[in-house]
Order: C-alpha cells, then sequence, then structure tokens
C-alpha cells in the first residue's frame, strides 16, 4: 500500500529532508524495540549518519524508507550487543553460570516446583490481546540484560543462533541456556503480571 | 527417565531447530503424560508465534502517531547529519 503512495521524487530524496520525512517512522520502529526514548534517538542518528555515508550505495530499487530502514535494523543490532557488552561484567559471569540458573522453576530432583505449578497452568493466550505487548515488554526488561539480548536477537531480530553467539561473544550452550532460562521467566512473568491485574 | 528440567530444555531446543528423532520420541511420550511439561511447550509456542506476527507488521506501526521524535531530537540529528554530511 505505501509504495504505491510513493512518487518519483520520494524515491531518493536529498538527506537534508530525511529527518522530517523519515525520521518519525524510523523512530517509532527503534522504540517498538529499545523502548527507551534516548535509545531510540540514538539508534535513528547513527541510521541517518551511516545513510549519508553510504548513499550512493542505494540502488533505487525498493523505497528510500525501506533502505534506511534495512540500516535502522543493522543499527539496533549493534546496540543491543554494545549495551550487552558494557553490562557489569559480574552480571554477565552471573548469568553465563549455567549449573544452577533453574532453581527458582525446578526442585531438586528436576520436578516442577509447586509454586509455579497454579501460573504454569495458566494459558497464555488468556492475555488478550490488548495487554499481551505492554506486559511482554515489561518481562522482557525485567530478565538479566544477557538473557534479554539473547531472546531479543532471536526472536524479534530473527537472527540463527551462529550470528548471535558471535555477535554477544557466547558459546552455543551458553546460548541455548540463556534462551531457556529467558523462556522459562518471560512466560511465568508474563502470567503472574495478568493474574495480578485480572484479581 | 528424563525430568521436567531435561524434558523442558529439549522443549526450547526444539523450537529453535527440529531435535533428533530418538530425542522428538522421548520428549512426546513425556508430554503426554506430563500436562506441567505440556503447557510450558504451549506456551513457548504461542509466544514464539505473537512475535513473529508482531515483527512482521513493521513493529512501530501499531503505535500511535503522536509518538514521535521530540523537536530537540530532530534538532540535534540534523546537526549530526550537518556536520558529517558536508
Amino acid at each position: 500500500m505505501e509504495r504505491s503512495e510513493l512518487t518519483k521524487a520520494d524515491q531518493n530524496r536529498d538527506p537534508a529532508t530525511w529527518v522530517d520525512t523519515y525520521g518519525d517512522a524510523l523512530f517509532r520502529y527503534a522504540l517498538s524495540r529499545l523502548r527507551k526514548p534516548e535509545s531510540a534517538e540514538e539508534v535513528v542518528q547513527q541510521t541517518f549518519l551511516a545513510g549519508i555515508q553510504h548513499r550512493h550505495q542505494f540502488s533505487g530499487a525498493g523505497s528510500q524508507q525501506g533502505w534506511l530502514m534495512g540500516i535502522l535494523k543493522r543499527k539496533i543490532i549493534d546496540f543491543v550487543r554494545q549495551r550487552d557488552r558494557s553490562a557489569q561484567p559480574a552480571a554477565r559471569a552471573e548469568t553465563l553460570d549455567t549449573r544452577d540458573s533453574l532453581d527458582s522453576f525446578f526442585d531438586s530432583s528436576g520436578k516442577w516446583k509447586q509454586n509455579v505449578r497454579e501460573t504454569l497452568l495458566e494459558p497464555l493466550d488468556s492475555v488478550d490481546r490488548q495487554e499481551f505487548w505492554p506486559i511482554f515488554h515489561a518481562c522482557l526488561k525485567s530478565l538479566p540484560e544477557r538473557q534479554s539480548s539473547a531472546f531479543m536477537l532471536r526472536e524479534m531480530e530473527d537472527l540463527d543462533s551462529g550470528e548471535i553467539c558471535k555477535e554477544l561473544e557466547i558459546s552455543a550452550s551458553n546460548l541455548w541456556v540463556l534462551l531457556h532460562r529467558a523462556r522459562l521467566s518471560l512466560a511465568n512473568c508474563m502470567k503472574r503480571h495478568w493474574l495480578q491485574e485480572k484479581a | 527417565m528424563l525430568s521436567c528440567k531435561e524434558i523442558t530444555k529439549l522443549v526450547s531446543k526444539s523450537l529453535d531447530r527440529p531435535l533428533p528423532p530418538s530425542k522428538r520420541i522421548i520428549v512426546w511420550m513425556h508430554l503426554q503424560m506430563c500436562r506441567l511439561c505440556s503447557a510450558f511447550r504451549r506456551d513457548q509456542i504461542l509466544l514464539k508465534e505473537r512475535i513473529a506476527q508482531e515483527v512482521s507488521r513493521e513493529s512501530g506501526k501499531e503505535m500511535p502517531q503522536e509518538v514521535t521524535l521530540s523537536a530537540a531530537a530532530k534538532q540535534r540529528i540534523t546537526k549530526a547529519m550537518d556536520s558529517q554530511g558536508s
């Protein structure tokens, strides 16, 4: 729909007009991923700067906005990776400690703990659509940085595991642990939020 | 017999790539008997699907049009572009 609305002039605008033409759309996209306005502004700026630098690489196939959006996606991944790297070394070590990281869900014999069972059986799809995203983002934010980075790159940016390991400088087995832990915590957190709101 | 803790790890892996057949059978048999692990699997599939739907809709489009770059940010970004561009 949007593409057909574009006139020829829209295809290759002068960078001086980018901020006014594309700024808000890119900002909304970035905000939907990074949640913090300051972070979103930063990646939008980086996107435009990279766009100027690589302007000659824009072939004119597809829209200029689509091209900039492609750069933005890459910048978001870089941002997540850098945020992850700058996390406290202690926090990094802690979340990479794989041995007992599932203790809040399973007892020593590997059975589901009594206190998580009730929440677990509450179906996640009872969380209604309107509420789903605010709760999802609140819960994603509450995860340790490494878990949320891994989860975001996997499920939202759709990177494959090899790429994520490279971005986060972790081994494949560490990635599985991070993702698994993130999944357990996210579902549990979302349902607890939901049950609370319903009560 | 694998514990629920071990089974959920396999379920989690199966979300990203298919398990080898031998493991798949073990997981399937466990899920037949265990509604807790089945609930975990059901939740994770739903979560994955909802996220994928959302992402394919080009996130940000669902945000109200009032969500915009602030004037201050626009100015700052324009300035940064000017100083690099020329």
